[in-house]
């Protein structure tokens, strides 16, 4: 490609973009009227979207509140105990139900709490 | 007293509709409208196409309405955003889906909004041209050179320096010359 090729091109593109930029258009009355009817149907008073929640948010408003999850976490923290000091009554009730009743110590810690108890 | 709508600047106007003046947004729709549907017409060629642009970018505005912010930008560069990433969004299908030899075919009644059909031709060919540019390319020579916006006018839609927007558009250019190179005749330039 010669020189004046590459020069032509260029003279040409801004002939171009200067032609294209001149041709003026108008929308015609059916644009508007659809753009009309939109922005009547947008109603600004419907509360803006909110952020995710966190997932605890989420679980606590599932759950119903402060007053659910405390009864959750007093259940599970008495649970834990029942199940590491189970009182005599729990252990004589599995025993009724059962018949016999083997208590298996998994935790250093049961030892140290019998070791409590003799004294 | 209370300023009259047609004296209102265009936010707000945007600010009035949201508020519940229905006649604020009949205003702006005059006057942001043409515009948007111009800058959809010059970049696509095509008029359904840009109808449904212009008409999705006053829908995005109508939803933005009531979280506007004055002062955070000017509604009219706003708008020449989203209209040229909509229409950007489109080329890149069209040179997607399109297969070249068709895209350069010669014009049908598509461009029915303008007159002429050398205007039609070329409004066409500069179309497909700017299908085939990289996204930023195509979006920094439609806005210098076909909407006529400054520098930083363009640096700031795109979010990018104006050195940016010189470098963009000098590529842009110059890859549109490659990409029409041996249309002048076709394009009634050759004696230009």
């Amino acid at each position: 490609m010669r020189m004046n090729d590459h020069k032509d091109d260029g003279v040409m593109i801004d002939a171009l973009l200067s032609d294209v930029r001149s041709v003026q258009v108008t929308p015609d009355d059916s644009l508007m009227a659809r753009v009309m009817a939109d922005a009547h149907r947008v109603d600004h008073s419907e509360p803006a979207a909110q952020p995710a929640a966190s997932w605890w948010a989420a679980l606590h408003d599932l759950l119903g509140g402060w007053p659910t999850v405390g009864g959750m976490a007093l259940a599970g923290v008495a649970g834990l105990w029942v199940g590491i000091a189970p009182p005599a009554p729990v252990e004589n009730l599995a025993a009724g139900v059962f018949g016999t009743t083997d208590t298996v110590s998994l935790l250093d810690f049961d030892l140290a709490l019998e070791g409590l108890a003799d004294g | 007293m209370t300023q009259p709508l047609s004296q209102m600047t265009d936010a707000g106007l945007l600010s009035a509709y949201a508020g519940g003046e229905p006649a604020a947004a009949g205003l702006l729709a005059e006057r942001l409208l043409p515009l948007a549907f111009g800058q959809a017409v010059r970049m696509l060629a095509d008029r359904a196409e840009a109808e449904d642009v212009a008409q999705e970018a006053m829908m995005r505005l109508w939803r933005q309405a009531a979280t506007w912010e004055d002062g955070a930008a000017q509604v009219s560069t706003w708008l020449f955003r989203v209209v040229s990433n909509l229409c950007i969004d489109r080329l890149r299908k069209r040179q997607r889906h399109v297969p070249l030899d068709s895209v350069a075919d010669p014009v049908d009644d598509a461009v029915s909004a303008v007159g002429g059909l050398q205007d039609k031709a070329r409004l066409v060919a500069l179309s497909d041209a700017l299908s085939q540019l990289p996204r930023r390319q195509a979006q920094a020579v439609a806005l210098r050179h076909l909407e006529g916006l400054s520098n930083p006018e363009i640096a700031r839609i795109m979010d990018i320096s104006v050195r940016s927007v010189e470098s963009l558009t000098a590529r842009g250019k110059r890859s549109l010359a490659v990409l029409l190179a041996g249309r002048r005749a076709e394009l009634g330039y050759e004696d230009e």
